[in-house]
């Protein structure tokens, strides 16, 4: 059954991209919806292909950044997480019960009609294009998530931009209390201190 | 006086059956629902902020700290920004 808040983040996990992934997350709370991915449990018993598709069924809605298309540095060989993560998606609307069939999703790539030479089998589909950069991909995913949520209070883009860009700055010092590296945080403890520092900061901000 | 072991056991199986029945139909209503009736997993509301929407409670629980310890944190460091 589909969470109506749940949000499936689909996007490269590594080091490179951690930034527009935390800023996904942040938009995600930010606008009223709750984040879910691969990462959320660490359970070696269970299939990790399993537990995508039970959290993709779980999900109303999902964010899938297919930008990354450059060969690993090690093996030369590209990943295709991330396409088989939105086949997954777009199979479980097309194929899934009633439930499923309302499942929604925002397509994002480095460039609006770059896909069509790697993907060309979604060119039906509309891909929003955040150029790389943090700004937009923030802007992108808080209009798209405002535009679901049907709620004027959920603040734009630029707002949420700003917001992020605060919280960032103070990552390293609230990790430096609890005596953990930024990049040590696992998902759970990231989402977490997302939705403390809003509910923190943005009371305070009255 | 010793308890009636096979009325025992009638009583229990029956009680699985109406029971494993009950489920089945209870399953069988749910499939006949409009998708917007059946059920919805339940969200805690963490905060709302100012401009009124409400923050939900992460699915996923932190490995490294409490929800208290990282609020705790962040409140240090928002002062000490303040200040």
């Amino acid at each position: 059954m589909a969470g109506h808040r749940d949000v499936f983040i689909n996007c490269p996990f590594d080091a490179e991209y951690r930034v527009f992934f935390w800023a996904i997350v942040f938009v995600v709370s930010r606008s009223g919806f709750q984040a879910r991915c691969a990462l959320e449990t660490d359970d070696s018993s269970e299939n990790r292909f399993e537990r995508i598709c039970k959290i993709i069924s779980e999900c109303r809605y999902g964010i899938h950044d297919i930008s990354r298309t450059e060969l690993d540095r090690k093996s030369r060989l590209p990943r295709f997480n991330m396409p088989l993560e939105l086949g997954l998606f777009l199979g479980a609307k097309r194929f899934g019960a009633d439930a499923q069939k309302q499942k929604r999703c925002v397509v994002l790539d480095k460039h609006r009609y770059r896909f069509q030479k790697y993907v060309s089998d979604i060119s039906g589909q509309d891909i929003h294009s955040h150029g790389g950069t943090l700004k937009k991909l923030i802007e992108e995913v808080a209009m798209w998530l405002r535009a679901q949520s049907r709620d004027p209070k959920v603040p734009g883009g630029r707002k949420i931009a700003e917001e992020f860009e605060s919280f960032r700055r103070k990552i390293p010092r609230i990790c430096g209390s609890r005596k953990i590296e930024p990049d040590e945080l696992t998902f759970g403890d990231y989402t977490e201190m997302v939705v403390e520092y809003i509910a923190v900061s943005l009371r305070q901000a009255r | 006086m010793w308890p009636n072991m096979g009325a025992m056991k009638t009583k229990a199986a029956t009680s699985t059956k109406r029971t494993a029945l009950a489920r089945k139909a209870a399953r069988k209503v749910a499939k006949g629902l409009p998708a917007k009736l059946r059920h919805r997993p339940a969200y805690q509301v963490v905060a709302k902020t100012y401009d009124g929407v409400s923050i939900l409670r992460p699915k996923t629980r932190p490995k490294h700290f409490t929800s208290k310890q990282i609020r705790k944190a962040i409140i240090e460091v928002e002062n000490a920004a303040s200040d």
